[in-house]
């Protein structure tokens, strides 16, 4: 599915954030959030980042916006390595890649119109006459579903589901061709979730988008995803075709993550598998690999090398020493 | 409502007093001293016959016009620093952060007064010994306001959009703050009249014989006992109602500035 030449291309991502260190103690120490991390986006394609809380996927997502700075690593979008671009060169970028945010309520600024919201972006970047940016806001209601009366309104009147598709019609806005959705939908009914997903879709379709998705459970990714990407504890575990995930995992992890989801249908027995314990803490995560802690199938080995990520068929890799399993 | 109505009433007689009621307020006339209020004198007159109305004119435009002063000085010296503080972070943030703790040590009252005594009692040593107390209080406020609100996604989505420093502070950081502002100005405001007052009331503040309300109190005072009360009580009624009607004014501003209360302008 992945395209010759990737649009995005993740390449050993790392973000630390250093933690305030006891007094006298000489040892800086970190929360590993992301810990050598690559993969890759191809053009049109949309590819689902899938994690707990906790296991960075929100920070990849605000790495590859830079609203955060990598520790290392490489973003590179388009043949240009924006990882490291100074803030002019990177307003161009700025307009190519735009994001979706988790909580349409927290996201938009309650003393600013609908309008102004969504013709921020245009204004930023200098595209168009005022009445221009107007026409524009008014197309970009009508793509999302809202009338264009919508523009004098303020955010707060209205719900969970407008209020996420007025967050779109904003990041539409300055046209790019590369959209962050960080978990677009779980703060939002499951009613509505279903509305703006297909939203999504349709618009992905008409204007050609590339989308990297994030979500913390796999239900909601299996309908919009070509690919799956399972993050824990800061690592890649396993990347999948969308199909193969979820017919045939091969990693321990995702495993688990699928038999936690619940199938609607009461006939099935469906067997559980719980990892034991609690995510351990990233400050301090397990040596090797980073499941063996709560892992079924961990062995002894799992402790001392930390499982690189390797192809096990076309389009599948996972960072498992195992073969014997699944 | 009834702040607006007293607030306007004092501005009323600050600004327009002195052409309605056109008496010299230093006129001296000691056959008719310490007059009760009467048509003549509605507030009375002093131990050296000097009208009390008069006197209390003069001395709200002085303390209102202090008092203005000392709250947009302290507005723009301590929030432009603390909203850097918050923004640039950093050696600038502690150094700064560190200064206003040593400030804050002192209890602002005796701030003022040391400061008005290190140069020398006078109206405008009075003034910035007010202003360097109320410095710290919106430093802090600001500071924290910044912090608080740059984490908030609406700043952080319009920064994935690409909106500048100066964009993000001047569209969704200083207006969010506004109502901060206005609240800590109408308290720094009813601060610097009671101060000023205080200060008068020490004898640091403004200098007879120029009127001041702090001053006139503690002249009043002593005829206070023997039954005069219109001396002290006048100026004592006029701060009071100046510190209280400001303080009822910022709650309405906070309510009329949050959009989602229905509140609107009908104060």
């Amino acid at each position: 599915m992945s395209a010759p030449i990737p649009l995005l291309d993740v390449r050993g991502l790392t973000k630390r954030f250093p933690v305030k260190a006891k007094p006298f103690s000489r040892q800086k120490k970190f929360v590993h959030a992301v810990e050598d991390v690559s993969f890759s986006v191809g053009r049109g394609e949309v590819v689902g980042l899938v994690g707990e809380s906790g296991s960075g996927k929100t920070t990849i997502g605000r790495t590859i916006m830079r609203l955060t700075d990598p520790t290392a690593g490489q973003i590179v979008y388009d043949g240009t390595d924006i990882a490291h671009l100074p803030r002019r060169q990177m307003m161009a970028f700025r307009r190519k890649i735009q994001m979706v945010f988790q909580d349409p309520f927290a996201s938009l600024n309650p003393r600013s119109k609908v309008g102004e919201l969504i013709a921020e972006g245009m204004e930023i970047h200098g595209i168009g006459t005022p009445a221009e940016r107007r026409a524009e806001v008014s197309r970009l209601l009508g793509l999302v579903g809202l009338s264009a009366e919508a523009a004098q309104r303020f955010p707060h009147e209205f719900s969970g589901g407008q209020r996420q598709r007025i967050g779109i019609a904003r990041a539409l806005a300055v046209s790019p061709g590369f959209i962050v959705a960080d978990e677009p939908v779980s703060a939002l009914d499951v009613s509505v979730q279903a509305q703006v997903l297909n939203l999504l879709q349709d618009l992905k379709e008409q204007l050609g988008l590339t989308i990297l998705f994030i979500a913390h459970d796999l239900s909601v990714v299996e309908h919009f995803c070509d690919r799956v990407i399972v993050m824990y504890l800061g690592r890649i575990m396993e990347i999948a075709p969308r199909e193969r995930l979820y017919a045939a995992p091969k990693h321990p992890y995702t495993e688990a993550l699928l038999s936690a989801a619940p199938v609607p249908d009461p006939d099935r027995e469906g067997k559980r598998i719980v990892l034991e314990g609690d995510i351990p803490s990233p400050i301090n995560p397990p040596s090797g690999c980073v499941l063996r802690t709560r892992c079924r199938y961990a062995l002894p080995e799992c402790a001392q090398i930390v499982p690189p990520l390797r192809e096990i068929a076309p389009g599948h890799l996972k960072a498992c020493i195992r073969d014997d399993i699944l | 409502m009834v702040g607006v109505v007293m607030f306007a009433i004092i501005i009323f007689i600050a600004v327009f007093g002195r052409l309605l009621w056109p008496v010299d307020p230093l006129r001296v006339d000691i056959l008719g001293s310490l007059l009760p209020p009467s048509l003549e004198h509605p507030m009375g007159t002093d131990d050296v016959g000097r009208d009390v109305f008069a006197r209390f004119i003069q001395g709200a435009q002085v303390s209102i016009g202090v008092a203005i002063g000392v709250t947009i000085a302290g507005t723009l010296i301590g929030g432009t620093l603390g909203l850097l503080a918050g923004l640039v972070g950093g050696w600038f943030d502690t150094i700064v952060s560190r200064t206003m703790d040593a400030i804050l040590a002192f209890p602002p009252l005796i701030l003022a007064m040391a400061v008005a005594i290190g140069l020398g009692p006078g109206i405008v040593s009075a003034a910035l010994g007010v202003i360097l107390a109320a410095i710290p209080w919106y430093f802090r406020l600001l500071r924290s306001e910044v912090l608080r609100l740059r984490t908030l996604m609406y700043v952080e989505s319009a920064q994935a959009l690409g909106a500048s420093s100066f964009r993000l502070i001047r569209l969704h950081i200083l207006p969010q703050t506004t109502s901060t502002i206005f609240i800590q100005a109408s308290s720094v405001f009813s601060f610097s009249i009671l101060t000023l007052a205080a200060l008068g009331f020490v004898g640091l503040g403004i200098q007879p014989p120029t009127p001041e309300w702090g001053t006139m109190i503690t002249e009043g005072l002593a005829y206070a006992l023997t039954g005069q009360w219109w001396l002290g009580f006048f100026p004592g009624l006029g701060i009071f109602m100046l510190a209280v009607s400001a303080n009822l004014i910022a709650d309405r501003l906070r309510d009329i500035y949050d959009p989602k209360s229905g509140a609107r302008l009908s104060l």
